[in-house]
C-alpha cells in the first residue's frame, strides 16, 4: 500500500516533469521560429521603425586642397528649417508667414504642415539671412538644425575632378565619390518624438567607429587648372565647338595637375547642369587619336629598330589605294625620311611604317602605351577606350589605325603615354590624390609615383623626342613655337566617325595637339583637344595655340628658364646695374626725367625703360610689373634702388 | 534551533544557479535601461538594492526551521489578506491598477506576497488534511475558498496576472497532492463550461488583450503594440543577438515596460536564441532542481511548501516569456530575478529561503 502510494506520487511527480520540459521546449520552438525562421521580417520591420523616426543630418565633409594647399572643396555650417506640425495650431498662418521668406507657394508650405509626421524639413540649408526674417517671427513648432553644406570655392574651376556632394553630404561625382569613405563622417541623426507625449530623445552617437572626415591634398594644381580653363574655354567659345578637353601632366611621376573639361559646371549648383555636363570626359569618353597616334607607332618603329629617322618612305603623291579604299594625305609628298613623315603628319608614310612593323607587334606596342586598359587613376568610370586586337585587322584597318582612326582612347590614356615618351620611356600610374591627412594634419595614407612599366629605352623616347620638336620647329605645330625653349609636340586632325551615315564626316572633327616642354627636361606633358571647332577646323590652327598658350603661362609660373635663343635675357639682368654704370658717363643728364611708369610691362621692356638711368634695379618674381618701387614720376638719383615685382598676368 | 551541520546542508548548485540569474538579470537591466533617466539611483543600482534585501530575507527565512512556521501559517496568511485588501480600498493608483502600497521610502506590491502565503495556507491545509486515496471535489472545497478569496481581491485591483499565478499553484498543489480521477474529470468539465462565464467576468481591456493575442495587427497601435513590438524585439536579435548595449528596439523605447515584464524582449534582441537558450536553461534547471530535489523530503508540508515554491516560479517564467513571445495574453507578470521589481525580486528570493530550509532539513526529523 505504502509502496503504491509512493509509485503513484512518482508517477505524479514524472508527469508534472514532462509537462514542465514540454511548456519549456514549446517556449523554445517558439523562440527559435521567431528569432531564426523568421528573423528577415522582423529586421526589415525594425530598422523601419528605427529609421522612419530617425531624421538624418547631413554631416561634415573633409576638405579638398590642390597642391599648395588652397580649398577646392569646404564644408560649411549651415542651418536646416523644420517643423513639427502636431504643434502648430493655425497652420494656415505660418505657411502664409513663411511663404515670402522661403519663396514657395504657401499652399506648399501648408501641404508639409498638414502632413501627419511629427517632423517634416521646411527647407534644407537655408541661407542666414532667411534665417533671421524666421527667428524674428517666433513661430511655435518650427525650429533650425544646423547641418552641413558643401561649397566649393573656386565655382567652375576642375569642377569635373572634384565632383560633388549631394545634400546628405555623400559624395556623388569624382574625387567627392571616389574618395567618400575618407571625406565623409559618421552620420549625424537625431532621433525625435518617439511618442504621443512628444519626447524628443537625441540618441548618442555610439562610441566605436566615430571618426572626423579626413581630408584630400590633390596633385591638381588650381593655378595650372585656371590656366587650362581660361584658355580652352576661350577657344572653345572663339571656334564655336561643341566642346574641349586639357589634361596637364608632370611627365616623371604621372602627378595631373590639371584636367579642364568644356563646356564645365559649377558644382554649387549642379542639380540645375544636365547630368551629361557632370561627365568627366577625359576618362569616361574615348574618342579617335587621329595622328597623335603616329608618335606612339614612330616610337614602335624606333625601338624595334625597323627603319631609322632618316630612311625614306615614298608617300605616293598624295593619294594612295589598299583594297578599293584610297587614303589620303592632306598634301601629297613624294619620298619623306621616316622623321618627316611625323612632321608632316604624312598618313600614307604612317601607313607605310605600320605594314613594315605588323600589326601584331603596333598593338603591343599600343597595349604597352596603356590604351588597352584603364590607366588606374584613381577617378570612378574610366573607360578604356577600343582597339581590336590584330587578328582582326584587314590591310584597312592596319592602314587606319596607323594613322589614328578606327581606335579609340581617352585623353588621359594618351596624356599618360606622352608621359612616357616624355621621361624617357616609363608608364606612370596617372593620380590626383596626393596625400589623405586628418584633422590634426597628420598622413592617413600617402600615394607616390607609380611605374606601371617600361615602354621604350631612354634612347628611343630621346629620338622621338627629337622628331617632335622638329613638328615644332617646322612641320605642322609650328603655332606651338614659344622662343627660348623647347617644345615637342605632334597635332592631329581627326574627322569624326558619323554613326548616322557609317562614314567619316567632312566638317566634324576632333583637333587636337599633345606636347611637352621643355623638350630636354620634360617639366609638363599637355594634351589639348577641341571636339568640333567650325572657324579653323584643324589641329595645328585650334589646339596648338591653346597649348601654346597654356604651355607659356606655366613656364613662368614653374619658373623655368629659357634654354636657347634669349636664353641671355636672366643675365642681362644681373648685369643690369653693371651695364647701367657703364652708360653712366654717357646719359648724365637724362636721370632727371624721374621714374617712369612701368605697370604691366614684360621685365624685357622694363628694362629697357630704364637704360639709361643711374639706378640698381632689384627684380621679384616673374611675369609682367605689378609693383614698382618708387612710384611713377618720382625723382631718380644715381644710386636709387628700383624695386620691380613681376607676377604672372591673370 | 540553529544547527552548526546547517550550513552543510545549502544546496550550493541552487545557490549557484540563483546568483547566475541574478548577474543575468543585473546586466539585462543596466542595458535595458542605460537610455532611460533615473532619479538618484539607476535601474540596476535600486534593483542591485532590493537583490540585497532579498537575500537577507531569504537567509533569515532558511535560518529557521520551516515546521516553526507551520503554526504561523494561517495568521501569515491572514495579515497579507487584509494587506491586499487595505490595498484595494486605500492602495495608490499606479499604471491602472492599485497594486501598490507604500511602506517608508519605497512602494511594495503586496499581492506579491500572496503568492507564498498562500503556498503555506495550502501547504497546511493539505498536510494536515490527507487523503490516502485522493481527494474528492468536497475535500477541495477550504482550499479553493483560501484561494479565491485572495485571488477575487486581487483581480479586483485589477492584476489578472497575480490572480491566474494563485489560481494556477492551487491547482499545481491539487495535482501534486493526488486528486481522484473522478474529481479531476468534473474539475476539468467544469472549468470548460464555466470559461464562457469567466469571459464574461473579465474587464474590456483584458478581453481585448486576448483578442489581440490571437491577432495582433487588429490594433497595431494599441494593445497590439506590446506583442507587435516585442516580436519585433525578439526576432530582429537572430541567432546572436545585436550585442550587448546595441539593441534598438527596446532602448529606442519603442517597446513599453522593456525594463519590466517585458524584460525578455530585450534579452531576446541582444543576445539572439542562444541567450534565450541559456536562460531558459537555467529556469529549467532550477524548476526540475525543485520538482526533483526540493520535494523529496518525508515530511508532507515540506514537500507542499517546495512544489508550491518550484510552481510558482515555474507559472511565472512560462507565462512572461510565452506572453513576450507572443503565446500568452499580455497579463502583468515579472520574469524572476530579470525583471526590474523589488517585491518580486523579494519573494522570489524568500521562496528561494524556503526551498533551501526544506532541502537542509530533509533528514531532520
Amino acid at each position: 500500500m505504502k509502496n503504491r502510494a509512493r509509485l503513484y506520487f512518482k508517477i505524479r511527480i514524472g508527469m508534472i516533469f514532462m509537462f514542465f520540459i514540454f511548456c519549456f521546449g514549446f517556449i523554445a520552438v517558439r523562440a527559435y521560429h521567431m528569432q531564426i525562421l523568421e528573423r528577415g521580417k522582423s529586421l526589415t520591420l525594425a530598422q523601419h521603425q528605427y529609421y522612419s523616426r530617425r531624421i538624418s543630418l547631413a554631416p561634415h565633409r573633409g576638405t579638398i586642397y590642390d597642391a599648395q594647399g588652397r580649398e577646392l572643396a569646404v564644408s560649411m555650417r549651415i542651418n536646416s528649417l523644420y517643423a513639427q506640425p502636431n504643434k502648430i495650431d493655425d497652420k494656415g498662418a505660418v505657411a502664409a508667414k513663411l511663404a515670402p521668406i522661403l519663396g514657395t507657394k504657401a499652399s506648399d508650405i501648408y501641404g508639409l504642415l498638414s502632413n501627419s509626421k511629427s517632423f517634416v524639413w521646411l527647407q534644407r540649408k537655408i541661407t542666414p539671412i532667411q534665417q533671421e526674417q524666421i527667428e524674428t517671427l517666433h513661430l511655435e513648432g518650427v525650429d533650425f538644425i544646423p547641418e552641413s553644406k558643401r561649397f566649393y570655392p573656386n565655382f567652375e574651376l576642375g569642377s569635373h575632378v572634384i565632383g560633388f556632394a549631394g545634400m546628405d553630404s555623400q559624395g556623388l561625382e569624382g574625387l567627392e565619390r571616389a574618395y567618400d569613405k575618407y571625406l565623409k563622417s559618421i552620420h549625424k541623426y537625431v532621433v525625435l518624438e518617439r511618442d504621443a507625449l512628444g519626447r524628443r530623445i537625441y540618441i548618442p552617437e555610439k562610441g566605436k567607429g566615430i571618426t572626423p572626415p579626413y581630408n584630400l591634398h590633390l596633385t591638381l594644381d588650381l593655378r595650372v587648372q585656371y590656366v587650362a580653363e581660361r584658355e580652352l574655354k576661350k577657344e572653345v567659345s572663339d571656334q564655336k565647338a561643341r566642346g574641349g578637353m586639357v589634361v596637364v601632366m608632370e611627365p616623371s611621376t604621372g602627378k595631373i595637375l590639371a584636367m579642364a573639361i568644356q563646356p564645365s559646371f559649377n558644382p554649387n549648383l549642379f542639380e540645375e547642369y544636365n547630368p551629361a555636363r557632370w561627365r568627366n570626359r577625359a576618362v569616361t569618353d574615348p574618342f579617335e587619336p587621329g595622328s597623335l597616334l603616329k608618335v606612339f607607332l614612330l616610337a614602335a618603329i624606333l625601338q624595334e629598330g625597323i627603319s631609322n629617322e632618316n630612311d625614306i618612305v615614298f608617300c605616293e603623291n598624295g593619294a594612295y589605294t589598299i583594297q578599293g579604299h584610297t587614303i589620303h594625305d592632306i598634301s601629297p609628298h613624294g619620298w619623306l625620311a621616316v622623321k618627316d613623315v611625323i612632321r608632316y603628319s604624312s598618313n600614307i608614310g604612317s601607313y607605310k611604317l605600320g605594314k613594315e612593323l605588323g600589326g601584331g607587334i603596333f598593338y603591343r606596342y599600343l597595349n604597352a602605351f596603356g590604351f588597352t586598359k584603364k590607366t588606374g587613376v584613381d577617378l570612378l568610370g574610366e573607360d578604356t577606350g577600343e582597339i581590336r586586337p590584330p587578328t582582326s585587322w584587314s590591310p584597312v584597318d592596319l592602314a587606319i589605325i596607323s594613322f589614328g582612326q578606327g581606335v579609340s582612347v581617352t585623353a588621359l590614356q594618351l596624356t599618360t603615354a606622352l608621359s612616357c615618351i616624355a621621361n624617357g620611356g616609363n608608364l606612370m600610374k596617372p593620380y590626383l590624390v596626393e596625400r589623405v591627412t586628418d584633422e590634426e594634419g597628420e598622413v592617413i595614407a600617402e600615394f607616390s609615383p607609380q611605374v606601371l612599366r617600361k615602354v621604350i629605352s631612354p634612347e628611343t623616347s630621346h629620338r622621338v623626342t627629337s622628331i617632335m620638336e622638329e613638328v615644332v620647329t617646322s612641320g605642322t605645330g609650328t603655332r606651338g613655337r614659344i622662343t627660348g625653349y623647347k617644345i615637342a609636340g605632334k597635332t592631329a586632325t581627326a574627322q569624326k566617325f558619323d554613326p548616322a551615315t557609317g562614314r567619316y564626316s567632312k566638317d566634324k572633327i576632333i583637333a587636337s595637339f599633345m606636347g611637352f616642354l621643355p623638350a630636354d627636361q620634360p617639366q609638363v606633358a599637355i594634351l589639348v583637344v577641341v571636339d568640333e571647332p567650325r572657324n579653323t577646323p584643324y589641329g595645328g590652327t585650334t589646339a596648338t595655340p591653346v597649348f601654346k598658350r597654356i604651355a607659356e603661362e606655366l613656364l613662368r609660373y614653374m619658373g623655368i628658364p629659357p634654354t636657347e635663343g634669349d636664353s641671355n635675357k636672366k643675365f642681362t639682368l644681373v648685369q643690369a646695374p653693371q651695364a647701367i654704370k657703364k652708360r653712366n658717363k654717357r646719359t648724365e643728364e637724362s636721370s632727371s626725367q624721374g621714374m617712369p611708369d612701368l605697370r604691366g610691362l614684360s621685365m624685357r621692356k622694363a628694362l629697357a625703360r630704364l637704360e639709361g638711368k643711374t639706378v640698381l634695379i632689384r627684380l621679384a618674381g616673374s611675369g609682367l610689373v605689378v609693383g614698382q618701387q618708387p612710384k611713377p614720376g618720382a625723382t631718380l638719383q644715381e644710386g636709387t634702388e628700383v624695386f620691380l615685382t613681376f607676377s604672372p598676368p591673370r | 534551533m540553529i544547527d552548526k551541520r546547517l550550513w552543510e546542508q545549502l544546496d550550493g548548485r541552487l545557490i549557484i544557479l540563483i546568483l547566475v540569474l541574478m548577474v543575468i538579470g543585473i546586466i539585462n537591466l543596466y542595458s535595458a535601461t542605460v537610455t532611460m533617466p533615473g532619479e538618484g539611483l539607476q535601474f540596476y543600482q535600486r534593483q542591485l538594492l532590493w537583490f540585497g534585501i532579498g537575500i537577507f530575507l531569504s537567509l533569515a527565512v532558511f535560518l529557521f526551521d520551516y515546521r516553526y512556521y507551520e503554526d504561523f501559517t494561517y495568521p501569515i496568511y491572514l495579515v497579507i489578506l487584509v494587506v491586499v485588501l487595505c490595498v484595494l480600498i486605500y492602495g495608490l493608483v499606479v499604471g491602472g491598477g492599485q497594486r501598490w502600497i507604500k511602506l517608508g521610502f519605497f512602494y511594495f506590491q503586496p499581492s506579491e506576497l500572496m503568492k507564498i502565503a498562500l503556498i503555506l495556507a495550502l501547504a497546511r491545509y493539505f498536510a494536515q488534511h490527507e487523503k490516502k486515496d485522493g481527494y474528492r471535489l468536497r475535500d477541495l472545497f477550504v482550499p479553493a475558498i483560501i484561494t479565491l478569496v485572495p485571488a477575487l481581491l486581487i483581480v479586483k485591483q485589477p492584476d489578472l496576472g497575480t490572480a491566474m499565478v494563485l489560481i494556477l499553484i492551487f491547482f499545481s498543489i491539487v495535482l501534486f497532492v493526488k486528486i481522484r480521477f473522478q474529481s479531476l474529470f468534473i474539475l476539468g468539465m467544469t472549468i470548460m463550461l464555466a470559461t464562457p462565464f469567466f469571459w464574461l467576468a473579465l474587464k474590456d481591456y483584458q478581453r481585448t488583450r486576448i483578442h489581440t493575442l490571437l491577432n495582433p495587427s487588429l490594433d497595431p497601435l494599441g494593445t497590439g503594440y506590446h506583442i507587435i513590438q516585442s516580436k519585433i524585439a525578439i526576432g530582429s536579435g537572430g541567432i546572436w543577438g545585436k550585442g550587448f548595449l546595441q539593441g534598438t528596439q527596446c532602448k529606442l523605447h519603442f517597446l513599453p515596460e522593456h525594463h519590466t515584464d517585458f524584460i525578455f524582449a530585450v534579452l531576446g534582441e541582444e543576445w539572439g536564441f542562444i541567450g534565450c537558450g541559456a536562460v531558459l536553461t537555467l529556469y529549467l534547471l532550477l524548476i526540475l532542481w525543485g520538482i526533483t530535489k526540493g520535494v523529496r523530503t518525508q515530511d508532507r508540508f515540506g514537500a507542499i511548501v517546495a512544489f508550491g515554491v518550484t510552481a510558482m516560479i515555474f507559472w511565472h517564467v512560462v507565462i512572461n516569456v510565452g506572453m513576450v513571445l507572443g503565446i500568452m495574453p499580455v497579463v502583468g507578470l515579472p520574469l524572476p530575478f530579470l525583471s526590474y521589481g523589488g517585491s518580486s525580486a523579494v519573494v522570489m528570493l524568500i521562496g528561494i529561503g524556503l526551498l533551501l530550509n526544506v532541502r537542509a532539513r530533509r533528514y531532520i526529523f
